[in-house]
């Protein structure tokens, strides 16, 4: 373990084991190159085992309800672009069918079924992005690049339940006093909602006044802000700075040496065989939180079966 | 020794001809406990907040306000935020962050503390309010007493030296304001920092308070320890601030009649009860309007069946059964405890909530099959905050368009009539905003009375007030209950509502446990009764009110 | 004060690297994470701006306080889909308080409220639109045209469309091959009830309601003492 540095770490930020226990910038800029990933590489292996890591991720972080919940939506934007594509490019040897004159070819529809994975990957960084890079963390990153935007988000967050709860009792009383009661116009009912909306929004606004009092009675407006939320880097958090800077690095410079592309026309390019060195470190780098995760799981589940 | 003098201070508004506070000059000494009170417009919020520069309002002030010794313009900036703190009245509007150490440690952020020191005072700091398990919470999670004492702690991070409290409990229930004042008094004694604090809540305060300032129209009317206030309010039969003194004192001084300089006024219950116990006292009770049999025989207006209601299927029952029935002409109390569902209940009976089981019958039909329309106009509900009900720029205009919504014209005889009633002339070109809390109270019963309802549901008529609003509130409802009106409210005012009511209940465990005349009801109690019935009770225990009591 | 030695830091190398790997998809024809990029960067003045000095305190709380609003607006009209007055909040906040509190109010609330409902590659879009949206309102306010209900409502209109036409943006960009009219046909055809929607309840709160806002928030802008758009010329 690192020397104690110091100050004593605040935890009350989310914090938590396996993927969480990881510094929240490490996070962040792992998902940041998770979406990038899917843009880059559009070869149909690379394209499945990226897609197939961001699943597992989603699934050992629990995000299984989320997923359910957005299929539909995930199969209508793909279906989307599958079938929009070959509609717009002609390209390709293999001619399936002619629509009108333009002929519909077989490697457009397989140029545009590789578009819609990469999209539903891109879609799906984002659920487990979410369960990892919780509002506080994101927050905490971004205090110490922009502190004034991260407080007035900040701000922002404490006002939304706020007006929320605020809202339930205006639309209460406005009910009582008979409003929405009658069968009417959507024109209408639109008026008579944003009527009772004002009666928030005026409450607010009014009420904001003294929030800004109880502001610069605390201080704000004196000095520059300090701030009590520490990460402390400790050497797991290294250990992972290190591999994924490599991981990213080789990948990189496989990029560029045109690792990971495919070749869609004339006729589609034989996928395989890709087990190249660089094919190894893009798996290796979907395999870091899932390592983090599955240890985890692992653990819990080992020591509960010997309990 | 002074920590703050205060010298001829006169102030106004910005735009406003008439002064605030006229000719002010006050010396207030380190480790009181001071009560500002006074009527709504007395000044005491603005005096209070022209003690802290960065909360003082715009507009012109004369005379000098002394702090420790230096101009109050003239403290440094970062001691100024650190020695004075304030916390003011609504417990929502002040918090500024979205978890609860967020808010904690908002203040030390602000005068850029070292980390190290500010997590020696979170620490410190939620040891002392208790607040360990609840730091991690988002401050939505608390309830308004928590808030209240968040805002509380989120102050006393910076370790001021005095705290200026503008009716920090006005929108506390009791249970939640006592233990706000009982933790005041704890730092008051233990830290020996000097309070200023503004409050209604006098029956709990005085107490506490060292020195009690009494404010009218800007001036300071009366000002000293509470027992030389009380000797002058008493001496000058002043008829604005008798209701601000405790109860049991004024039982005390109403009966006595000689008051030396060495006796001891009492201010709590127990030294009222040792009074009692050496003095004869006699009941003189008359049937007054409170005592006035419920007409019997015809239908109830309102028949509440065995009702059950929960929020959602997997929440718990809030209402396990309530049978209720209301006759015509009543004024009904229901008291109850914190989530005993009482808001819940008169929700349930505005016929907007559906119960799971049970039923509500209102003049003799089911609630269900009363077209919607029809009983909105019959049934008025008065929510506990009247900000609910504000979307226009002038009190006429929010008139007006309630009035257009229920199809009567302008200058409609029922307007004018609610007008006249709520006495609503001298603000009708105002801002809703731009009135006191007890004016925006009356126009809003005027827009939900507009309907002209044959039933009145009041949640917490009384929250907030000022002893005089809530007398004239009191003398406005048995007004309304002389013109046939019938009204249920919900209320945790033990005081007030033994003057109005005819009828009290008691919720508990979503059902109802005793529902009496308020005579029967707060004599049978132990705890949930009158302090006059608590001093007395047992001397004479037909007595709920000063004045069944004659020396 | 500031801690030195603050480890974050550390990590800004492994940020500005990814940006440097991103500027190499130019030459490769990857136009998704450069449209990417650009975004952010043209929303940075904006913000460095709010960074620079030290807000008012008042400030600060009316745009977190009207952005609250522009995100919860959502919620009681529910029940009528297609029906939102989010886009008229910004408009109107930018009328009173000026194009740079209605672009931190726009970007503001999307951020915010995605972080409530759900991130997604959409996120700086939205905050790109609706901040883009507060911006030009507050900008072209000056002109008389604008401050008529006509003219506002002819620009809530144009907005439902321009909203749609940015949001559609990143689809078009990096799901299609062939980037041509027929392509920005299909994507807009698809989403055109959307943004008529969009434009028409724009419209609608316009027409009906912008007044009474405006009388709202230069009560609040008066009150707060903050010198709004209004006051400005």
């Amino acid at each position: 373990m690192p020397p104690p540095s110091a100050g004593v770490k605040i935890d009350m930020i989310s914090a938590g084991n396996g993927f969480f226990a990881l510094h929240p910038g490490l996070s962040f800029s792992y998902f940041i190159i998770l979406f990038l990933l899917p843009m880059m590489f559009h070869h149909p292996l690379y394209l499945a085992v990226i897609f197939t890591g961001i699943i597992i991720l989603n699934l050992l972080l629990g995000q299984v309800l989320v997923l359910k919940s957005h299929l539909k939506w995930y199969i209508l934007m793909a279906s989307f672009i599958i079938i929009l594509n070959p509609l717009f490019t002609s390209r390709g040897a293999t001619i399936m069918f002619y629509l009108g004159n333009r002929p519909f070819t077989m490697e457009a529809l397989f140029h545009g079924g590789l578009f819609a994975l990469s999209l539903v990957s891109i879609l799906l960084v984002f659920p487990a992005y979410m369960r990892v890079i919780t509002p506080d963390r994101f927050l905490f990153l971004f205090s110490s690049l922009a502190p004034n935007t991260a407080f007035n988000i900040t701000v922002v967050l404490r006002f939304i339940p706020l007006l929320r709860r605020r809202l339930q009792e205006v639309l209460f009383v406005q009910q009582a006093m008979g409003i929405f009661s009658l069968e009417k116009s959507r024109r209408a009912k639109a008026k008579e909602t944003m009527e009772t909306f004002n009666i928030l929004v005026t409450w607010s606004l009014e009420s904001s006044l003294q929030t800004a009092a109880s502001m610069r009675a605390r201080g704000y407006e004196t000095q520059k802000r300090s701030s009590a939320m520490v990460y402390q880097i400790n050497r797991y958090d290294l250990v992972f700075l290190g591999l994924i800077a490599a991981s990213v690095a080789a990948a990189l410079l496989g990029y560029i040496w045109g690792y990971g592309q495919y070749q869609i026309y004339p006729y589609l390019e034989p996928a395989l065989p890709v087990l190249s060195w660089h094919f190894l470190t893009i798996m290796f780098f979907l395999f870091i939180p899932i390592f983090l995760e599955g240890r985890e799981w692992i653990q819990w589940h080992f020591i509960r079966s010997k309990m | 020794m002074a920590l703050y003098q205060i010298q001829n201070v006169t102030f106004a508004y910005a735009g406003e001809a008439q002064n605030a506070l006229q000719q002010i000059s006050l010396s207030l000494n380190k480790g009181d406990f001071v009560l500002f009170c006074g009527p709504t417009g007395s000044g005491k919020t603005t005096l209070l907040r022209l003690l802290k520069k960065e909360v003082q309002p715009a507009g012109k002030m004369s005379g000098i306000i002394v702090y420790d010794g230096n101009l109050l313009e003239e403290v440094d900036q970062d001691r100024g935020v650190e020695e004075i703190a304030m916390v003011f009245q609504d417990p929502d509007d002040q918090i500024v962050m979205e978890t609860v150490w967020q808010e904690l440690i908002f203040a030390m952020e602000n005068l850029g503390y070292e980390m190290k020191t500010i997590q020696r005072r979170l620490a410190e700091v939620a040891n002392y309010f208790g607040m360990e398990s609840w730091l991690s919470l988002p401050v939505h999670h608390l309830s308004g007493g928590q808030k209240q004492l968040l805002n509380l702690a989120a102050v006393m991070m910076l370790r001021p030296k005095v705290l200026l409290l503008d009716e920090p409990t006005a929108q506390l229930d009791p249970i939640a304001a006592r233990e706000f004042l009982q933790v005041l008094y704890r730092i008051n004694q233990e830290l020996s920092t000097t309070i200023i604090l503004s409050e209604h809540r006098l029956e709990e305060v005085f107490p506490l308070a060292s020195r009690i300032i009494m404010l009218e129209q800007g001036k300071v009317k009366y000002s000293g320890d509470p027992h030389t206030i009380m000797v002058d309010i008493w001496k000058k039969k002043d008829p604005t601030f008798w209701p601000y003194l405790p109860v049991v004192s004024r039982l005390y001084l109403t009966v006595s009649q000689t008051i030396s300089a060495n006796n001891q006024i009492p201010l709590t219950v127990k030294a009222g009860k040792a009074w009692a116990d050496r003095v004869e006292l006699q009941e003189n009770i008359s049937a007054g309007p409170v005592e006035e049999p419920v007409k019997q025989g015809c239908r109830p207006l309102l028949d509440c069946r065995e009702v059950f209601f929960q929020y959602e299927k997997d929440l718990s029952l809030i209402l396990k059964g309530v049978s209720l029935q209301l006759e015509r002409g009543e004024i009904f109390t229901l008291f109850g405890g914190n989530g005993s569902g009482k808001t819940t209940l008169l929700k349930v009976l505005t016929g907007i909530m559906k119960p799971i089981r049970g039923k509500v019958f209102f003049g003799g039909k089911d609630i269900k099959k009363i077209d919607a329309e029809d009983q909105a106009r019959r049934i008025g509900y008065l929510a506990q905050n009247p900000s609910l009900y504000f979307n226009r720029e002038t009190v006429a205009g929010q008139i007006q368009s309630r009035a257009d919504k229920l199809g009567l014209g302008s200058n409609h005889a029922h307007v004018e009539k609610m007008i006249h009633f709520f006495e609503l002339k001298e603000i009708l070109d105002k801002h809703p905003y731009d009135i006191s809390g007890g004016q925006r109270q009356k126009v809003a019963l005027a827009l939900v009375l507009l309907s002209n309802p044959d039933l009145i549901l009041l949640d917490e008529p009384t929250k907030g007030l000022d002893p005089l609003c809530k007398q004239e509130f009191g003398t406005m409802l048995q007004r309304l209950h002389r013109y046939g009106s019938t009204i249920l409210m919900v209320s945790h005012d033990i005081e007030f509502a033994a003057q109005v009511s005819s009828r009290c209940a008691l919720l508990f465990d979503g059902k109802i446990i005793a529902s009496d005349t308020p005579r029967t009801f707060f004599t049978q109690n132990y705890f949930y009764t009158t302090f006059i019935h608590r001093v007395l009770g047992e001397k004479l225990p037909r007595v709920i009110g000063i004045e069944d009591v004659t020396a | 004060m500031k801690d030195r030695r603050n480890p974050k830091i550390y990590f800004y190398p492994l940020i500005f690297f990814l940006m440097v790997l991103a500027v190499i998809f130019i030459w490769q024809e990857r136009y998704l994470p450069l449209s990417f990029i650009l975004l952010f960067l043209s929303m940075v003045p904006f913000y460095r701006r709010f960074e620079r000095k030290k807000a008012k305190a008042e400030v600060v709380v009316v745009i977190a306080v009207l952005a609250a609003i522009a995100a919860v607006s959502r919620v009681p009209f529910m029940a009528l889909p297609g029906i939102q007055p989010t886009s008229f909040v910004v408009i109107t906040a930018a009328l009173v308080f000026g194009p740079e509190v209605g672009f931190l109010v726009g970007s503001t609330s999307a951020l915010a409220s995605n972080l409530f409902l759900g991130q997604g590659p959409w996120t700086p879009w939205q905050m790109f639109s609706w901040g883009m949206m507060g911006l030009s309102a507050g900008y072209l306010y000056r002109f008389a045209w604008m401050q008529n209900r006509i003219g506002l409502g002819i620009f809530g209109f144009c907005w439902g469309f321009l909203f749609g036409l940015i949001m559609n943006l990143w689809i078009v960009v990096g799901f299609f091959e062939t980037i041509n009219w027929g392509t920005f046909a299909g994507v807009y055809a698809a989403s055109f009830y959307f943004d008529l929607a969009h434009g028409l309840s724009n419209v609608f709160f316009i027409v009906l309601f912008s007044r009474q806002w405006k009388k709202m928030l230069e009560r609040a802008s008066r009150k707060f003492g903050i010198l709004g758009h209004t006051e400005e010329r």
